[in-house]
């Protein structure tokens, strides 16, 4: 029986190296799809011809494409993403400072999320089902709603506005003890939470609609074994199922939010990055977030083959 | 399928949105210049009346600002979307236009796109392209195509193999017509919806790329943009982040309500497939009142079930709805008792109603619901529990949605035994093991450790049959059991029953929609019609006894391999009432061809016409005494 | 002289490590104006077999001979004169309904279809068609959506006639249909038969249904025709071991019996040698070890030349004609 589950790992595990590959070349890509010199484009007009052919060489610039592939793939695979053309320092330094604050935010928002998002729309579908309720229901949607039509940035502004500036309860940066969390950490996860809320209020409702669950209270079970066992595995798979997604929103979010905290972490390098042209930088940390999201969606699949043996079959 | 009723909320966000577009069109033309009109004098001023959202850093009015700003971030929004939108729309066509090969590399490639977060392919484009609102323009098209290519994907494909375009292809009109008329028209739809979120969609995330100071650069601006500004200097002014913020809030909720607003009444046009019997929870006026209960059923003191006055109602927004109505009668121990009823019957809430599992909005109405005499009803909890468990089990039509698809067989067999009779883990799984044997499913011990999809159709329903008999109950209710399942596999089933029936003594209510299978298994049969018990009777006399014309009219329509082949098949013409219109006197006077006055008006109640037979009908039929006949003549 | 012939038709689905032939040289011939019925059980491969007819589903090998020309594999205005001639009704009409279009406007759109109709010729032709389904033609005006099961299958039936089709290919055409209207759509069936001399192909699951309508029936198991007979020889002897558990499940019969041991059902993916039934079959190697010639050769070979034909190696004695 381990047999079919192999199978389907193998098959993702290619489908998630090739993701990857094309991940590189797309980064790759950017250097040689910038129009005239990237070197010279970063550098300015001014500056003097000597250092940008130091440069040019530095990069491999001069040689044949397929050569500065290979360099690329070469220089990644040993851990040297080249050096930032700004500083001079070496990429991989820069990231190394800057990674561990878009993990913390990220994972602590992504945990947070979970944490809010599904007791809240496992409540909510529980109390409201067959209609009982309207009122929660309508507030939930609208609420929800709501926080969904404003984007990151501007729930990250308002928060500042409100708790920061107005009432002053809360500093808007540096990372004063825990303190500094809260705002970023609210904006970031506002919509991710109204998203798997919903996901989660639809799915549990869907569940506890399927015959099987008529079938496990006819066994008359405790009311425990009946949502622990019979229901809460089949909602995680559907939630499960937009993990990767939720993720991908989340890095996305991380990102913007960075920027209003002036938090110091890879949202605010890339975007600080992309109008100096430093590429070097921007490429990393590009494929960095990238790697980041494919390795979860990899890791959610695995999951999701765990939890619901049905996800090994129907493949074709 | 009229037009999807408009709430207020969602007229009042339809103006909000005619308000940004007319904005969009005159704004430049007002504001324009008091937008643009520099002035030292008042340089990052708060709010004020000359200037409600303050001013700038050059002096310039923010509220003249956001307002001309609408056409830009508009336009962009428009731009993105249509060239996301476009861009998508071929991708998407792709693997439907390749050819099957071809086709699922570039549907593995939408799978791989639609993996990268969308913000970072934006970021990566408008690095290329440099920074600026053609960079944000295309890079955020690039991060909308691939969502936008996935859809059409799925549409075609679910579009090109529905039956009625299949349908059309074998009328033999010409491709363009066949798409023209069948294929756009189905997708259209769904597709313009599409477009219009990822116009929000695109909205918001031009702003957020401004706000960054990626997307559109000074001298133009745009929402985003005017915010950026503001942020610097939201400890003095709060007042300058307001006006793009509100703009934007309010942008984003008008795209998004007229997204669901366009939705519903998507999804108003297209036909819902008929509710499933019995599930009937539409929420409309009843009308019907309580009416006295029969007369008794033939009930033994052995009664393994009694059932009097049974009714079951749900309460909706608009009533309430009695989808059962006064049933009654009980099953003996070891006896097989059939209902059978067309869809909307209440031949199925019956049963659940039996087994205590209708759940709110449904409630259940008896004056008696006794199980070996006792009323669960009146038992605290775990009593209730442990008499259901002992004493009846459920078996439903679709063994596959029956069982738990993530768990092993082993759990589910086992568990009720485990919970109820005290049995370990290890116990139970013996007793789980010793029940599939002796339903005679092969592999038994294999079969434990299986999930629910690697097991056949039969097998599944015998499995399910197991998972009921563990606890040893000494009634099995089974709601069409054998629908789902193909006629060898029906038979298989049918013999677990029977044999299980014969051996344990367990008794079995059998309920289907085919009175030749109910015919064939039952010793005793109920016929159900809009919700009432309207003849009881025994299965082998059947055909000579039956005195109800709904129930001589089923079997008249059922075709079986000994009808008589000279004669047309029988049809019941018009249908079953809607369970909100169930008329007043006898409910099958509408499509009844011997129907009186009396029974449009008066409701006949089920009466007794002699051993084991109960009929309600004024009229009853053949060979049965016409009793009433008699009776209304003295 | 036969309409309809198919012969050794094969048609394979899936692909991948799904991929199965459904059906598996498959014959069948269908006289002018009669009625044959395919019978089998969901996985026979009796629907794909009526699509591959029609050109729905691409054969992998066979024929499909109209008045003796080929139409398997045929495109374009072939492919549609086929189609003209050889209409298939689908199972739910709410399914091949266009939801979005009228009654009339379906109809008329079948009818119009390869030839030249005013506006008014059309109407009438609408009409005259809702008239022959047994509907008011004043039903033309409404969409599917407010028409009754029955109903709308009689309205399918009206586009399929609307063609003038010399065969109707009726799949599972009553098993979407409440019991109280079944009957409707069967007579319509029937009338239709004597009336205007229409060949009928009727793919069921149902022998009782097919028994109603068919003077000839095929049993289709496992992409294969077992047996095919006259439709009273085959119901009252049937010869393939199929064909008598099929008759006896339909008959509702013996559900007393003490329940013999059986097989696992064979897998359509991976069939087994031989004989395709004999993993659960009770007259074959399950019941009587020494049966190996079940396991080594397929029946289906040796089962053409009978009048009465069964694929099964063991066909009782005293039924042989």
């Amino acid at each position: 029986m381990r047999h079919p589950w192999l199978r389907f790992a193998l098959r993702r595990a290619a489908g998630f190296a090739v993701s990857l590959a094309v991940l590189v070349t797309v980064t790759f890509l950017i250097t040689q799809l910038v129009p005239g010199d990237p070197v010279r484009a970063s550098l300015g007009p001014t500056a003097p011809a000597s250092l940008v052919q130091e440069r040019r060489a530095a990069l491999h610039l001069d040689e044949p494409v397929p050569r500065q592939f290979l360099y690329y793939v070469e220089g990644l695979l040993s851990g040297d993403f080249g050096r930032s053309f700004t500083s001079g320092r070496p990429v991989a330094e820069v990231i190394a400072d800057r990674f561990p604050m878009t993990l913390r935010l990220a994972l602590a928002a992504f945990v947070l999320t979970l944490l809010v998002a599904v007791p809240l729309g496992t409540a909510i579908a529980v109390l409201t089902r067959g209609g009982r309720r309207p009122g929660a229901e309508k507030s939930f949607s609208l609420a929800t709603g709501f926080v969904l039509s404003v984007p990151e940035y501007l729930m990250a502004t308002a928060l500042v506005a409100l708790f920061a500036v107005t009432l002053d309860w809360l500093p808007i940066t540096g990372s004063s003890g825990w303190t500094a969390y809260v705002l970023p950490l609210a904006a970031v996860s506002a919509a991710p939470i109204a998203v798997l809320a919903r996901i989660t209020r639809v799915e549990t409702l869907k569940v506890l609609d399927q015959e099987y669950m008529r079938v496990a209270r006819g066994k008359r079970l405790p009311r425990r074994l009946l949502y622990v066992r019979h229901a809460l595995p089949n909602t995680l798979t559907a939630t499960l199922t937009v993990g990767g997604m939720l993720l991908a929103g989340l890095v996305a979010g991380t990102v913007i939010v960075e920027n209003v905290f002036s938090w110091p972490g890879l949202g605010t390098a890339i975007v600080e990055a992309i109008p100096q042209k430093n590429y070097p930088l921007v490429q990393a940390i590009a494929l960095l977030l990238g790697t980041i999201v494919l390795l979860v969606n990899f890791v959610v699949d695995m999951l999701l083959a765990r939890l619901d043996p049905r996800s090994l079959i129907g493949e074709s | 399928m009229g037009r999807k009723r408009l709430s207020p909320a969602r007229v009042a966000m339809l103006a909000v949105f005619g308000v940004l577009l007319a904005l969009a069109l005159v704004g430049p033309m007002l504001w324009g210049d008091r937008a643009a009109a520099v002035d030292l004098e008042r340089l990052g001023e708060g709010a004020s009346w000359a200037h409600p959202f303050g001013t700038d850093d050059l002096g310039r009015d923010m509220l003249a600002r956001v307002l001309v700003a609408t056409r830009l971030s508009l336009v962009l929004a428009l731009l993105t979307a249509g060239l996301g939108c476009g861009l998508g729309l071929l991708l998407g066509l792709l693997p439907t236009v390749l050819g099957p090969r071809l086709g699922k590399l570039a549907g593995s490639a939408i799978g791989l796109l639609l993996a990268l977060p969308g913000l970072l392919l934006a970021l990566l484009v408008a690095t290329i392209t440099g920074v600026g609102a053609t960079g944000a323009v295309v890079g955020l098209a690039v991060a909308i195509a691939p969502a936008f290519a996935r859809l059409t994907q799925t549409l075609a494909a679910q579009v090109a193999g529905s039956e009625y375009v299949a349908a059309a292809r074998m009328t033999g009109i010409s491709l363009p017509r066949l798409m023209l008329r069948h294929v756009l028209p189905n997708i259209a739809p769904a597709l313009v919806l599409q477009v219009a979120m990822a116009i929000g969609g695109a909205l918001l995330a031009l702003s957020a790329l401004s706000f960054l100071g990626l997307g559109v650069q000074e001298p133009q601006y745009d929402w985003g943009a005017l915010l950026n500004a503001g942020l610097d200097r939201i400890y003095v002014t709060p007042a300058a982040a307001l006006g793009p913020g509100i703009a934007i809030i309010v942008a984003g909720v008008a795209f998004n309500v007229t997204g669901d607003a366009l939705a519903g009444a998507l999804a108003g046009e297209t036909i819902r497939p008929a509710r499933r019997s019995g599930r009937g929870r539409s929420r409309s006026a009843a009308a019907s009142s309580a009416v006295p209960a029969s007369g008794p059923s033939a009930a033994g003191s052995d009664a393994v079930l009694q059932v009097d006055g049974l009714s079951v109602t749900f309460e909706g927004e608009g009533g309430t709805l009695t989808p059962v109505r006064d049933v009654s009668f009980s099953v003996a121990a070891g006896e097989r008792v059939g209902i059978v009823g067309e869809s909307g019957s209440g031949k199925s809430l019956t049963a659940l109603a039996i087994a205590d599992l209708i759940e709110p909005p449904g409630t259940v109405q008896a004056e008696r619901l006794a199980l070996h005499g006792r009323d669960p009803r009146e038992l605290p909890e775990r009593e209730r529990r442990r008499l259901l468990v002992t004493s009846l089990a459920m078996v439903f039509q679709d063994p596959l949605s029956s069982l738990n698809p993530v768990l092993r067989i082993e759990r589910q067999v086992g568990e009720a035994a485990q919970a109820h009779l005290g049995a370990t883990r290890g116990q139970a799984r013996v007793r789980a093991v010793e029940q599939l044997r002796e339903l005679r499913i092969p592999g038994a011990a294999r079969r434990m450790r299986q999930h629910p999809h690697e097991l056949s159709g039969g097998m599944r329903q015998r499995v399910t049959i197991a998972m009921g008999l563990t606890t040893r109950p000494s009634l099995i209710v089974a709601d069409e059991p054998t629908t789902a399942l193909d006629v060898t596999v029906q038979r298989q089933v049918l013999r677990v029953l029977r044999r299980v029936n014969a051996e344990h003594g367990t008794a079995v209510v059998l309920i289907s929609h085919d009175i030749s299978v109910i015919s064939a298994f039952c010793e005793r049969v109920l016929v159900m019609y809009a919700g009432r018990v309207v003849e009881e009777l025994a299965a082998d006399r059947m055909r000579v006894d039956a005195a109800h014309p709904y129930t001589r009219a089923l079997l008249a329509a059922t075709p079986t391999l000994d009808a008589d082949l000279d004669r047309p098949l029988a049809t019941i013409p018009g249908r079953q009432p809607a369970l909100d219109a169930v008329p007043g006197g006898c409910a099958f006077a509408p499509r009844c061809a011997h129907a009186s006055d009396r029974c449009r008006e008066r409701l006949p109640l089920l009466e007794t016409l002699g051993e084991g037979r109960r009929v309600a009908c004024w009229h009853p039929q053949g060979a049965a005494l016409p009793v009433r006949e008699q009776e209304m003549k003295r | 002289m036969n309409t309809l012939s198919v012969r050794d038709l094969r048609v394979r689905v899936g692909d991948g490590r799904a991929a199965m032939t459904a059906v598996d040289g498959v014959t069948l011939d269908l006289p002018a104006g009669g009625a044959l019925g395919l019978v089998g059980e969901s996985g026979s491969g009796k629907s794909t077999c009526a699509r591959a007819i029609v050109g729905l589903t691409p054969a992998a090998g066979g024929q499909v001979l109209l008045d003796g020309r080929d139409y398997a594999g045929a495109r374009g205005r072939r492919l549609r004169e086929l189609r003209r001639r050889v209409q298939l009704v689908f199972q739910d009409p709410r399914a091949s309904l266009n939801p979005r279009m009228t009654v009339g406007e379906a109809i008329g759109e079948a009818a119009a279809a390869g030839r030249r109709l005013s506006r008014q010729a059309r109407a009438a032709e609408v009409a005259r068609l809702l008239e022959q389904v047994a509907l008011d033609p004043a039903h033309a005006q409404v969409r599917p959506g407010a028409l009754s099961g029955g109903q709308r299958q009689r309205v399918a039936l009206a586009r399929a006639l609307a063609t003038r089709p010399d065969v109707i290919v009726a799949d599972e055409v009553t098993a979407a249909l409440d019991v109280s209207v079944q009957g409707s759509v069967l007579n319509l069936l029937r009338r239709l038969r004597a009336e205007t001399g229409l060949g009928l192909l009727v793919i069921s699951h149902d022998l009782a249904v097919v028994r109603y309508l068919c003077t000839e029936i095929a049993v289709m198991h496992l992409g294969r025709i077992v047996e095919r007979a006259p439709t009273p020889t085959l119901l009252a002897a049937p010869q393939h071991p199929y064909t008598r558990a099929l008759i006896e499940a339909a008959a509702l019969a013996g559900l007393d019996g003490e329940q013999v041991a059986e097989g696992e059902p064979p897998d359509p993916l991976h069939p087994p040698s031989g004989c395709r039934y004999r993993t659960i079959c009770p007259v074959g190697p399950l019941a009587d070890e020494s049966r190996r010639i079940c396991v080594t050769l397929d029946p289906a070979v040796g089962a053409d030349g009978r009048r009465h034909r069964a694929a099964c190696h063991f066909v009782p004695p005293e039924t042989v004609v």
